[in-house]
């Protein structure tokens, strides 16, 4: 079999399974959906392995050209060409590997956690939908077939997190994640345009030769289109990679299935940002202003969700406000020209996010869905392998020395301080955020685990079966040791394996940036230890106050919320930046919509629509009233007619 | 003083307008036959009083034709009404209101 082939079939087994469970298994048992439905992921994830060490690492991309797509003669006598291709290089393998490989372990635990419901195979025909789209996000080899992808995430996004439809807060969760991911849309839609507007092609490696064979001069012409494209791509960034001002759907989004929650707004959707600004590196570091401007909205979602996740009381919502402030590491790290560790902190942030969900997950299901961390506590003792788990994966998001989250998020700081747009500013944001981090995860984890139980029957609680352990022990040891892929130069001797991995991605970008005279400030091995020192000191510190405050449960909490009074509901209320963007742009909106309800559609619309049935009725309705039957009636008509006739034959 | 012949047609005209209101105004069908053949016999009488005014034979030969005709009529009313009474059992005009539209 070769490879090409072997491509086509990873979009083709969960896109098969989909339609399995959609039309043909729907009646049967759950056991029965999910092991398809998991099937159809596990099968692609061993090609992947097999794509991935025989001929990716090698330094061979793999095309597979399925069919022509979109083929419209021009008015200049050229074509338009969109071709259904599929590419696989290094950059997709790794994206590749962690779908396949993250989404296996979700779809089996899935299989327990959703075993009570109704119709668990309409959850696995849309797991199964979302993983064939994000393939195809990560696979395409050109801009339309990634935004296929693209869509086709949110949608399946949007069809989860309202797979409680019933529940309107559910289905008002899913429409927000959905309006806001359109949004940005819209900006990746705006930057394909630009860029065939620019570059006449859109597919990614014609734009890089085309970007590569450009003399600067058009640039430096072309700098405001260039800064546009950029942006839009910000956007669409911003959208899909939950990134200020579009992050308020994440949150909500948790009202999804806690699966949900672990694969796609935590693994793998949210993190196709990241990938597509990997992709698209060589347009973005041409305009300093793009690049800047990513670093600051990245650094900055990093450290307003972070606070956000201080007063958070819901288990999942906590995650989640996490999930948006790792998010800003990875889109930081692309903005100060690192984009390698962006990559990096979205592999090791898919395990241990992923392992913290699916912990929180089995948290939920053994509590019978309780989410309120207040209600907690104690749970070490009845759950230890969840618990294990859990803190394994806490460890690592704050970055304890040895996990992964320590190598690949210090990555980050040390090029947030010294990269091609690095800054101490944006490094100390960094810093500070991973204090934070320490701060909220472990009074989570403290909250949840230890201490007393407050649940009001801790006696019902056990630790849940094998299905959902088992994934949670395999994400666990990744979480522990994923960092292997970062581990910096100051320990090895020799450049870390991301770097060297991606070169062959990132080298155009590299070659723009050096050729416009921006370069890496090499750290030096003393300040490199010393900026590690700095972060473990913080995430120590952060962790230790954790837990000194919530030693005896949330009561500490309490206290130390009233000493801070003002600030501490701003905190607990987001911000207040829902309540913010209610007040600019939906109520505009919905006032807006309200007066084309009551105007326009009432008024002329509806009055165009029923006046013609309504004349028509009046019409005839007089015309039947003179058929009243009545003989004496048509008499008169004959002799008012005869006389009229007869006047005007006198006249 | 009008001659005879004038004097007819004014006198039809009374008639006519006699058989009119009849038709328009009693409810019963019989009347309302009773009223026609008034009409009829108004018309009749204007045609030959034209044809005496005018000197011609066409008014009298109109006036046989129209004898003719209001026998028939009156025969095939009569029918009608004997039969309609026997559906209805009334032979009111305002009760018979099937074609209403």
């Amino acid at each position: 079999m070769n490879n090409q082939i072997i491509l086509a079939l990873i979009v083709l087994f969960p896109l098969i399974g989909a339609l399995l469970n959609a039309f043909v298994l729907r009646k049967t048992s759950v056991v029965v959906v999910c092991l398809t439905a998991t099937l159809a992921v596990a099968i692609p994830f061993i090609l992947s392995l097999i794509l991935f060490f025989g001929s990716i690492t090698a330094g061979t991309p793999v095309i597979t050209e399925l069919f022509d797509w979109i083929s419209v003669p021009l008015i200049n006598g050229k074509e338009f060409n969109i071709s259904f291709a599929l590419t696989a290089d290094r950059l997709s393998g790794l994206f590749l590997l962690v779908i396949t490989g993250v989404g296996t372990l979700i779809h089996l635990y899935s299989g327990e956690y959703m075993h009570h419901e109704k119709n668990p195979y309409r959850f696995f025909v849309y797991l199964n939908l979302f993983i064939v789209s994000m393939l195809l996000l990560v696979l395409g080899s050109n801009m339309l077939v990634t935004f296929l992808g693209w869509e086709g995430v949110g949608v399946c996004s949007y069809l989860l997190i309202g797979y409680w439809y019933e529940d309107t807060a559910n289905s008002m969760a899913a429409i927000k994640a959905f309006i806001a991911n359109r949004v940005g849309d819209a900006g990746f839609l705006i930057a394909m345009f630009f860029c065939y507007m620019l570059f006449k092609t859109i597919n990614y490696s014609e734009l890089a030769s085309v970007i590569a064979a450009t003399p600067q001069t058009f640039f430096i012409d072309h700098s405001i289109e260039i800064t546009l494209i950029g942006l839009c791509l910000l956007l669409g960034v911003a959208g899909k990679s939950a990134q200020i001002p579009l992050y308020t759907w994440l949150p909500d989004a948790m009202a999804g299935p806690t699966p949900v929650s672990a694969l796609i707004h935590a693994a793998t959707m949210v993190t196709s940002g990241i990938y597509l600004m990997n992709r698209m590196s060589f347009v973005l570091v041409l305009s300093p202003t793009v690049m800047t401007t990513i670093a600051i909205i990245g650094a900055a979602t990093a450290i307003l969700s972070a606070t956000i996740g201080f007063a958070q009381t819901d288990i999942k919502k906590v995650l989640a406000y996490s999930t948006c402030s790792q998010l800003g590491y990875m889109v930081l790290a692309c903005g100060v020209g690192a984009f390698q560790y962006g990559v990096s902190h979205v592999i090791t942030h898919a395990f241990f996010k992923a392992c913290l969900f699916l912990g929180a997950g089995s948290v939920i299901h053994a509590m019978h869905h309780e989410q309120d961390i207040r209600k907690m506590g104690g749970l070490f003792k009845k759950m230890p392998i969840t618990s294990i788990t859990f803190i394994i994966a806490t460890l690592a998001i704050i970055g304890f020395p040895g996990f992964s989250g320590f190598f690949s998020k210090d990555a980050i700081l040390a090029a947030a301080w010294s990269g091609p747009f690095g800054n101490p500013i944006l490094w100390f944001v960094g810093w500070i955020t991973a204090g934070f981090t320490a701060f909220y995860m472990l009074r989570l984890t403290w909250l949840v685990f230890f201490g007393q139980s407050r649940a009001e029957h801790p006696e019902h609680i056990h630790e849940t079966n094998f299905v959902i352990t088992i994934p949670l022990i395999i994400l666990a040891v990744f979480s522990a040791l994923g960092g292997l892929i970062a581990i910096p130069e100051v320990f090895t001797g020799h450049e870390d394996f991301i770097t060297r991995f991606l070169s062959p991605v990132l080298l155009q970008a590299q070659d723009i940036l050096k050729s416009s005279g921006i370069h890496t400030n090499h750290l030096s091995h003393s300040m490199e230890f010393g900026l590690m020192a700095a972060s473990v000191a913080i995430v120590f510190v952060g962790a230790i106050f954790a837990v000194t405050v919530y030693k005896n449960g949330p009561q500490g909490g309490e206290r130390f919320a009233n000493a801070f009074g003002g600030f501490y509901r701003l905190v607990r209320d987001k911000w207040r930046v829902d309540k913010l963007y209610n007040l600019i742009i939906y109520q505009p909106l919905a006032h807006f919509g309200k007066f084309l309800f009551r105007i326009i559609d009432r008024k002329v619309i509806d009055g165009v629509v029923n006046g013609i049935p309504e004349t028509l009725y009046t019409g005839t309705s007089v015309a039947s009233d003179a058929q009243s039957g009545m003989a004496r009636n048509y008499l008169k008509f004959i002799y008012v007619g005869v006389f009229v006739f007869g006047l005007i034959l006198f006249l | 003083m009008p001659s005879l012949p004038e004097l007819g047609i004014y006198f039809s005209l009374l008639l006519f307008i006699v058989g009119l209101f009849g038709v328009m105004f009693r409810k019963n069908i019989i009347f309302m036959m009773l009223s026609v053949e008034i009409m009829l016999n108004a018309a009749n009488l204007a045609f030959i009083s034209a044809s005496a005014l005018t000197n011609t034979i066409d008014g009298q030969v109109v006036m046989f034709f129209v004898m003719a005709v209001a026998a028939c009529e009156a025969g095939i009313g009569l029918a009608l009404i004997i039969s309609l009474y026997r559906a209805k059992s009334s032979i009111e005009i305002d009760d018979l209101r099937m074609l209403r539209g």
